[in-house]
């Protein structure tokens, strides 16, 4: 899953192209998994 | 960006002094009567302040 | 030995060390700095972090704001009943939640123990509209030596000043013009220095001098500390705890003979 850098939906990776299934806008964003992080404080 | 926490050198805390003294700064203050009265001693800790770029604001994303 | 303070307040302290060597002194400072122990962030769990800063700069930033300690209550974690796992008395979790458009101050930082709670005032991301940020925290006692995160107080001692005028004195005044902090005073036919602490032992009066009739020395047995405490301990309470820690290892020293 990915977000749309213009129209800002979420679409999912096509087959041929690196396209916004909506906008056909290029550039797709991977948002941030729903992940608990643990990091050090250093 | 934002204001080092510490000193890089001493380590001594300078970031909750940083928004009075940018305040009044503005206000047309003169920075070593600032960092005067903020009891900011040192050369390293007053460069510090002195030295601090503010361009959080640039780093929010202009995206959808 | 003597001790005499000059002045203390809950974040700086001038003290005069009396009759004692500059070993005994840097000894005092270097345990001040590295040995005692204070709390600061050593771990964050990160539920959610929209912000524009990463998740490690994020937690080097809060591992640097002081907590004001109570040693009484917390085991350093290595010496704890539990064994260094982590438990309810060697751990304080503060949490976190916030979001834009505003920034984040380390007030925001809850604590539990309304004794021990991170420093007000210090500034640690602005968040934009609709950027959340969700995290817990846990400190723990540690020692300068380790990490600087943990330093209890910035200090520094100088070799106290004593300034001598000679019977040749003239009281024509060029060492009173020539004191970049003004202690020099004129006194009758002779001058005099006043508040010698404050001298920062330039030798500009020795210089300008015409007679020689003033002689500058700086005392390898007294000394005067300046203790500017981080905020986790009172500056006072940092020397104590040096002066703890010193006779801690001088025991286990000791016991090894």
């Amino acid at each position: 899953m990915y977000v749309c850098g213009a129209c800002g939906r979420e679409v999912e990776l096509e087959e041929q192209h690196v396209r916004c299934a909506f906008c056909g806008y290029r550039v797709l964003y991977k948002p941030r998994p729903k992940v608990v992080k643990r990091v050090k404080a250093r | 960006m934002l204001i080092p926490v510490r000193c890089f050198s001493c380590g001594a805390v300078v970031a909750d002094k940083y928004e009075e003294f940018r305040r009044r700064v503005e206000q047309k203050e003169n920075p070593k009567e600032v960092l005067d009265s903020l009891g900011v001693e040192r050369y390293c800790c007053r460069r510090m302040l002195l030295s601090q770029g503010e361009f959080m604001e640039s780093m929010h994303a202009k995206g959808p | 030995m003597e001790l005499k303070v000059l002045s203390a307040d809950d974040r700086r302290a001038r003290v005069v060390l009396s009759d004692s060597s500059p070993a005994y002194a840097n000894a005092l400072r270097r345990a001040m700095i590295a040995e005692v122990p204070t709390l600061a962030i050593e771990d964050v769990i990160i539920y959610e972090n929209t912000s524009p800063l990463y998740d490690e700069i994020l937690a080097h930033r809060l591992g640097l704001v002081p907590i004001r300690t109570d040693l009484s209550r917390l085991n350093l974690r290595e010496e704890c009943s539990c064994g260094g796992e982590g438990c309810a008395s060697c751990t304080l979790t503060l949490s976190l939640e916030a979001e834009g458009e505003r920034m984040v101050y380390s007030h925001d930082l809850r604590s539990p123990d309304p004794e021990m709670t991170p420093m007000p005032g210090i500034p640690i991301v602005k968040l934009a509209e609709g950027q959340r940020l969700k995290l817990e925290a846990e400190a723990v006692l540690g020692r300068g030596r380790e990490h600087a995160k943990w330093q209890a107080a910035v200090v520094g001692y100088k070799y106290y000043p004593e300034v001598e005028v000679l019977e040749s004195c003239t009281a024509c005044g060029d060492c009173v013009e020539v004191c970049p902090r003004g202690i020099m005073k004129l006194d009758g036919s002779r001058a005099r220095a006043e508040e010698v602490e404050r001298c920062i032992l330039c030798r500009a009066c020795v210089q300008e001098c015409r007679e020689n009739a003033i002689e500058l020395r700086a005392s390898d047995s007294r000394f005067i500390f300046t203790i500017e405490s981080t905020g986790a301990l009172p500056p006072l309470e940092v020397l104590r705890q040096a002066c703890r820690c010193i006779s801690k290892k001088a025991e286990r020293m000791i016991a090894l003979l």
